[in-house]
């Protein structure tokens, strides 16, 4: 019984007890190609708790396709901002992401037997970036034109650092942050589906294009016009609509 | 394609992955070094960074609630949000829901082929030469036109066995065993030229009776007739055979005439009894009564020997409505067929004997492809069954 030392994943084919630490790294595995070794931003690196205190919420036992136990609500308390966020940036109604992450959950919960054990991150954005598509090709997110505002940070009740001024900050800087802020979102809402997709995976997520095709289900090929082309469309987007990029992030070469 | 548009600036999909570090090194130094002779192309560069900064400084938003699980039923879904997961599937989930259903329609239809092959006595052996007269047409009384035609050739069967009854002396000589009394030994046993013989049957009656002017009514008795000296053909492989065979006929033909399928089997079992002196005779009344009743064999199983007598129960009754064309059909195929044509059967026991092992093989692959078409349609119920439960879970 070993750790595999790239993904993390305990190898073992026994059933293996929750008190297992499996760190769940976000390189993709894709298979005929070697696992990148490449620089793993701590902030994506994932771990699940090594054991489920069961505080927070009640022990789902879920077993993947090699017998390896997890504890699933665990593992939703693991991705279930990132998830959030995913469904906001794609979801035009933010209010909808709420029923996605819902949904995708459940989805996922039921499907959880055919999760292979290699990349935990991946599965579960999948899941929740299908749900999303199944979201708005049956139109149940609002169009775009839509009579509710989008929600800015000044009428979330919630007190977020994010949405503060930060202490460095003067006041004409935050508005000029929110004022990008909103212009990236529309923006983002402006793109077709599929590389809106790819763009919030790699940009806002930090998935790499590997991990990105798994998510999308398709080949690094088809990923990589999809990232430049959402890129150079949202960049024409900031331009026309005279949203100015902050001179502190322009940079020569 | 290069890196260069037709402009000589970089392409996008390029600069983008230049961003990225996913350009090996020799594309690398290209870019390099035309963004250090183009100044639109470090614009180009500079703007899509900026893109992927803000994109990445984009603030998370913060998460409304928890969407962990509940296992226990809540407000909104009372009979709790999961349920637990569905077992591994099992083997029978595993294979493909149109495998099952093509086994099934597939066992079924071949099922239903081997019945209806059986029905239209394509198997039967006994269809070949029935004896039965006296039974046939009780069961030909449903009145089809193929029971009419049947007991017309009765008739002319009968009309024939008139004269045999008649002439038993002449039975002893027929020990030449014409196509008649070959067809007419292995009736019971007989699977082969099972349409054939019943087109020549039809033909026969049609002529014996053209022959013969009996009417329907009269056919029983000669089909009693008939059916003594059948069986006393069979027993009668030694002329002293042939000669018991008469008084037998007679009273069997008596009680035939009186009795309905069952009936008549005792009968010509008591009449053959009665009369039989013979140890020939005495084996064929265990014959007799061991038939179940209602064959029409019932009179020639008396004609086979022991191990014969259990064989044609299983080919009977598809045969009991053929038995009787075929009979006269057997017996109008020889010409020179003389009426005491019933009397020898020899050589025909070979023939017999194949018979048993076909039917049970037939009824053995019958049931096993009804077993088969069970299993298959079980499978299916199976899985709709597992189907319907996950999807409600």
């Amino acid at each position: 019984m070993g750790e595999d030392p790239i993904s993390g994943c305990i190898v073992s084919q026994r059933t293996l007890a929750v008190s297992q630490v499996h760190p769940v790294l976000l390189m993709a595995s894709v298979a005929g190609s070697p696992p990148q070794v490449a620089v793993i931003a701590p902030q994506l690196m994932v771990t699940l708790p090594k054991t489920c205190d069961e505080i927070a919420h009640p022990r789902l036992p879920v077993q993947d396709r090699n017998g390896a136990s997890y504890c699933y609500n665990c593992v939703i308390e693991a991705f279930q901002a990132k998830g959030y966020n995913l469904a906001c940036r794609m979801l035009r109604d933010w209010a909808m992401a709420e029923d996605v992450m819902q949904e995708s959950f459940v989805s996922g919960y039921r499907a959880f037997a055919q999760f292979r054990g290699v990349n935990l991150n991946a599965w579960m954005m999948r899941i929740i970036a299908n749900t999303c598509r199944d979201f708005l090709r049956s139109r149940r997110a609002l169009p775009f034109i839509s009579l509710d505002p989008m929600p800015t940070a000044s009428d979330d009740p919630t007190p977020s650092a994010v949405d503060l001024p930060g202490r460095e900050e003067s006041p004409e800087e935050y508005a000029e942050r929110e004022e990008l802020r909103r212009a990236i979102i529309s923006g983002l809402d402006c793109l077709p589906e599929e590389r809106r997709l790819a763009v919030v995976l790699v940009d806002v997520q930090g998935l790499s294009y590997e991990e990105a095709a798994q998510v999308m289900n398709c080949s690094t090929g088809t990923v990589k016009p999809r990232i430049s082309r959402g890129r150079a469309a949202l960049r024409d987007y900031l331009r026309a609509t005279g949203e100015l990029l902050p001179s502190r992030f322009r940079q020569d070469n | 394609m290069g890196i260069f548009n037709k402009h000589r600036h970089l392409r996008p999909e390029i600069l983008s992955e230049y961003l990225d570090g996913r350009l090996d090194h020799r594309h690398q130094g290209l870019v390099a070094h035309r963004l250090a002779e183009c100044a639109a192309c470090r614009e180009e560069l500079n703007t899509l960074r900026a893109t992927v900064a803000a994109l990445q400084n984009l603030p998370d938003l913060p998460l409304p609630r928890s969407f962990t699980l509940p296992t226990a039923p809540t407000p909104d879904y009372p009979a709790g949000l999961i349920r637990k997961p569905a077992p591994p599937a099992s083997l029978v989930m595993k294979l493909p829901g149109w495998a099952y259903g093509s086994a099934a329609s597939l066992a079924g239809l071949a099922l239903a082929l081997m019945l209806s092959a059986e029905a239209a006595g394509l198997t039967s052996p006994a269809f070949l030469v029935s004896t039965a007269p006296a039974t046939a047409p009780a069961t030909a009384a449903p009145g089809d036109a193929g029971v009419a035609k049947e007991a017309q050739d009765e008739a002319g069967v009968a009309a024939k066995a008139e004269p045999l009854v008649a002439a038993p002396e002449r039975a002893a000589q027929a020990e030449a065993p014409t196509d008649f009394q070959s067809a007419e030994a292995p009736q019971t046993a007989q699977r082969s030229a099972a349409a054939p013989t019943a087109e020549a049957a039809a033909k026969i009656g049609e002529s014996a009776l053209a022959e013969n002017s009996l009417a329907e009514p009269a056919s029983p008795a000669p089909e009693a007739a008939l059916a003594a000296p059948e069986p006393q053909t069979a027993m009668a492989e030694s002329q002293g055979a042939v000669a018991a065979s008469d008084p037998a006929s007679e009273e069997a033909v008596a009680d035939a005439v009186a009795a309905s399928d069952p009936a008549s089997e005792e009968a010509a079992a008591d009449a053959a009894a009665a009369t039989a002196s013979d140890p020939a005779g005495e084996e064929g009344v265990a014959d007799v009564l061991s038939d179940p009743p209602g064959e029409d064999v019932t009179a020639f199983s008396l004609t086979q020997s022991d191990d014969r007598a259990t064989a044609p129960e299983d080919s009977l009754p598809s045969v009991q409505a053929k038995g009787t064309p075929v009979a006269p059909a057997d017996s109008a195929q020889s010409p020179a067929t003389e009426p005491k044509a019933p009397v020898e059967n020899l050589g025909i026991p070979a023939q017999e004997y194949s018979a048993p092992s076909s039917i049970t093989w037939w009824k053995a692959l019958e049931t096993m492809f009804a077993a088969l078409t069970l299993a298959f349609l079980g499978g299916l119920f199976y899985r709709w069954r597992r189907n319907r439960s996950q999807s409600d879970a």
